[in-house]
């Protein structure tokens, strides 16, 4: 008995305490014990309505995957809105008052705060997985459904659910008002339920997932390209979302961006292989293609959210800047900081696009039609990103500096952006009368929706015109940001 | 230990919330950090606690910089923030516990520490109660039980006092010496200056980010120029002594207090006792001649601006 009270206390003393609190907070609050009664109760009206009511149960092949169906959506359902819910209103409410800022003040690093809810929430998730299952599990003597599909996509449902907290806990964390909290809110509730019926349609349709059985599946090549795709795909969002959120509410005074900025990187090799891996395996374009737009898209807006990052970093970061000038240049690209982050944003985005050229020129087999094409679109969305942030930022530093802080530059830069695709659009309508594609000359999105006209080739030069120009004005600022980028040490004995 | 404020400078974009500001204090002393809304209290507060990261300056609990090395700076500083904990469907134990955790208390000695603050604190018999269902002082007995946890050497304590009712403020005012007498360096700041004169050593008065004034008690209560306040009661002719120490030469101001006087005298202590000697030689019946001490309160009002 005593090695088992040992056991359990050397596990207590290990365990993460936000995961003890949270946990303990979760079984003494009302919301979780309702939801699970309710969704016990739920299982257990359709089980009973399903074996009383239908008459084909003992005849028929399909009850077990008509019941199956019923409750795997529940427990889907029950999953993935109300536990991310849950956890993203919990930290947001958190984050409202001073809560966060007292963990701070002890050993707690801020990663363990945010994988501490993961956990308590990936928890509360298994919790309500073991109430469901051994009715799930009951499905397969009914007939129509096999036990590993039961399990694979229950597995599958629960990396979408981890995927959605993790989601919720980003929202949570955006130190936003409560009004652009509750936008938020509404635009992750309405992409939740368009996930859960994408989902419970591809398991379900005539040729679904479950068409054929998954067991059935399990010694093909692509079942496992297809789960390990999912797998680190929702890994790495995971990753990407845990590590934003860290940021968010870590001290501005840390260096928050580093290990954004690394594991992203990580992300974007990684994808990259994989990518070019399932290229080769279809003999075909599209999964370089697709991760190159989604690569370029994600750090245009990486772009906006850089540009916005402080200027002068703070003594807590310069002391750890790299004392040997030769480790500074890299150094520089994945500290927190403003010129970093765009120079790093930048460089991924011109090699991404490279690196999809290259893959044409590579494989010249794959380029079948107008693939060459289809790479200047993202081009041209990178192109304005960086225009549009650097723009922003020479508007806010020359004109607006003592109105507007840096954090804000996204806004001027959206604004621009709304501006080149909306009011110079309808202006140049009113003033010609007609609609033409080249109205859309300024925006990146003329390109994406005319990618077949002429429209693209005028919007390139464009784009590759202002890029230029304003990179060139923001040369200075980009020097004065490298060249204050030192160990904190050596910037004062200069100032001595 | 001894507690450093170096030329401690924070800016938030254009605006300076502090603004070079240097003090110290030590072991076993209460410092009343005293400053109107806006003077740049709680973000010096911050700032020890490591929260925040000052512009320029630094703060150093012996020769430790809370700049440079945040995270053993936390080891030895206890914060009391203004607001109160909030946690719902969690029990005072469980809060204290959680925190004893996060401050990496493990076992048996986890489990001690958190007794035994809770006995200090006073908070045994409220243990199982939720934090939502306390009232105003027992949270902020809470939140002192927080700050206690890892036995900091250093407490910084904003408005400890404020919303508490007669009965708290005087239980918080004893933990407040206990916490002394343990060698503890105490900084807090409070409005209730009157609160802080009992239980401080000395004050710093800060406002619009910069110190006005600092020193033990009475240190700062002493004017620049010598001048005594005192109250003067007389059983007779008191119309007549009134106007006679209008015309006196050492008498700066004169004001009636129902049947007191209330004199400000220029010069030393042997003034005011020539002062008396002739009130009682030109045949004043005095029966109170008292000198008032300035106070706390008295000594903001008159160096700062009251400017936000």
């Amino acid at each position: 008995m005593k090695s088992i009270d040992n056991l359990l206390d050397r596990i207590d003393n290990r365990l993460n305490p936000i995961v003890v609190k949270e946990l303990r907070q979760a079984v003494q609050g009302k919301f979780l014990i309702v939801i699970l009664i309710c969704f016990l109760c739920l299982q257990l009206l359709i089980m009973g309505l399903f074996l009383i009511t239908d008459e084909s149960i003992s005849t028929s092949f399909n009850a077990g995957l008509n019941t199956f169906r019923v409750l795997q959506s529940i427990l889907f359902g029950t999953c993935l809105l109300f536990v991310p819910a849950y956890t993203g209103i919990r930290l947001a409410s958190e984050r409202a008052d001073a809560n966060v800022d007292l963990l701070f003040i002890t050993t707690l690093a801020p990663r363990s705060i945010i994988w501490g809810k993961f956990l308590a929430a990936l928890v509360i998730t298994v919790l309500l997985y073991s109430a469901g299952m051994p009715f799930m599990t009951f499905t397969y003597l009914l007939r129509g459904v096999d036990l590993p599909s039961v399990f694979i996509l229950l597995a599958l449902n629960f990396i979408v659910v981890a995927v959605s907290i993790q989601c919720a806990m980003f929202i949570g964390c955006i130190p936003a008002n409560r009004v652009f909290k509750v936008i938020l809110g509404v635009g992750w509730f309405v992409i939740i339920i368009v996930i859960f019926f994408t989902l419970i349609a591809i398991t379900f349709a005539p040729d679904g997932l479950l068409h054929s059985g998954m067991g059935s599946q399990l010694r093909s090549w692509e079942f496992w390209r297809n789960a390990l795709t999912v797998l680190v795909g929702g890994l790495s969002l995971i990753g990407i979302c845990a590590l934003l959120s860290t940021a968010l509410i870590s001290p501005v005074s840390t260096n928050r961006a580093l290990p954004v900025r690394i594991f992203i990187t990580a992300v974007w090799v990684l994808s990259g292989a994989s990518a070019a891996i399932w290229s080769i395996d279809v003999n075909d374009f599209n999964p370089v293609m697709v991760w190159a737009i989604v690569n370029t898209l994600l750090h245009s807006i990486g772009l906006f959210v850089a540009v916005s990052e402080r200027e002068r970093l703070g003594w807590r970061v310069r002391r750890t800047v790299p004392r040997r000038w030769v480790f500074r240049p890299l150094a520089f690209l994945f500290y927190s900081g403003a010129g970093g982050g765009v120079v790093w944003s930048s460089l991924i985005i011109t090699l991404t696009v490279l690196s999809a050229v290259a893959w044409l020129t590579v494989f010249p087999h794959m380029e079948t039609g107008d693939e060459m094409h289809r790479i200047a679109p993202p081009a041209i969305l990178g192109l304005y990103a960086f225009s549009y942030a650097l723009g922003a930022s020479l508007i806010r530093r020359n004109f607006l500096a003592d109105r507007v802080t840096n954090t804000h530059t996204w806004i001027i830069a959206l604004v621009l952006l709304g501006v080149t695709t909306t009011i110079i659009p309808l202006a140049l309508f009113f003033v010609r009368g007609k609609w033409e594609e080249n109205s859309l000359v300024m925006s990146p999105l003329g390109a994406f929706l005319f990618h077949e006209s002429a429209v693209v080739p005028f919007s390139l030069v464009v784009s590759i015109f202002c890029a230029v120009v304003i990179g060139v004005l923001s040369l200075p600022w980009f020097i004065r940001q490298f060249s204050g980028f030192r160990p904190a040490l050596e910037t004062e004995q200069q100032t001595a | 230990m001894q507690v450093n404020i170096l030329n401690l400078t924070k800016n938030f974009g254009a605006a300076r919330a502090v603004d070079d500001i240097s003090f110290s204090f030590s072991s076993g002393e209460i410092i009343g950090f005293v400053g109107p809304n806006g003077a740049g209290k709680t973000t010096t507060m911050r700032i020890l606690a490591t929260l925040d990261e000052p512009t320029s300056g630094d703060a150093k609990i012996d020769d430790l910089s809370i700049v440079e090395l945040p995270e053993k700076a936390r080891q030895l500083v206890g914060y009391v923030p203004d607001a109160l904990p909030m946690h719902r469907d969690i029990s005072v134990h469980e809060y204290l516990d959680f925190f004893a955790r996060a401050y990496g208390l493990v076992g048996p000695q986890r489990r001690r520490v958190v007794e035994n603050v809770e006995e200090f604190t006073n908070l045994i018999t409220i243990r199982e109660k939720t934090l939502h269902a306390l009232s105003k002082g027992m949270k902020q007995r809470v939140s002192l039980a927080r700050s206690l946890l890892h036995d900091p050497p250093v407490l910084v304590m904003d408005e400890p006092a404020a919303g508490l009712d007669p009965r708290a403020r005087v239980e918080l005012r004893e933990l407040l010496r206990i916490l002394s007498s343990q060698e503890k360096a105490i900084l807090i700041s409070s409005h209730i200056l009157t609160e802080l004169s009992e239980i401080c050593d000395g004050a710093v008065i800060i406002e619009q980010g910069r110190i006005i004034t600092l020193g033990t008690l009475q240190d700062i209560a002493k004017p620049e120029i010598e001048q005594h306040t005192v109250l003067i009661r007389a059983l007779n002719r008191q119309d007549d002594m009134y106007n006679s120490l209008l015309l006196h030469p050492n008498i700066a101001a004169t004001n009636r207090l129902g049947d007191q006087i209330e004199v400000k005298i220029n010069g030393s202590e042997e003034v005011c006792s020539d002062l008396l000697d002739n009130l009682v030689r030109d045949g004043y019946r005095i029966v109170e001649f008292k000198q008032q001490g300035s106070d706390l309160e008295t000594v903001f009002m008159n160096v700062t601006k009251g400017e936000e």
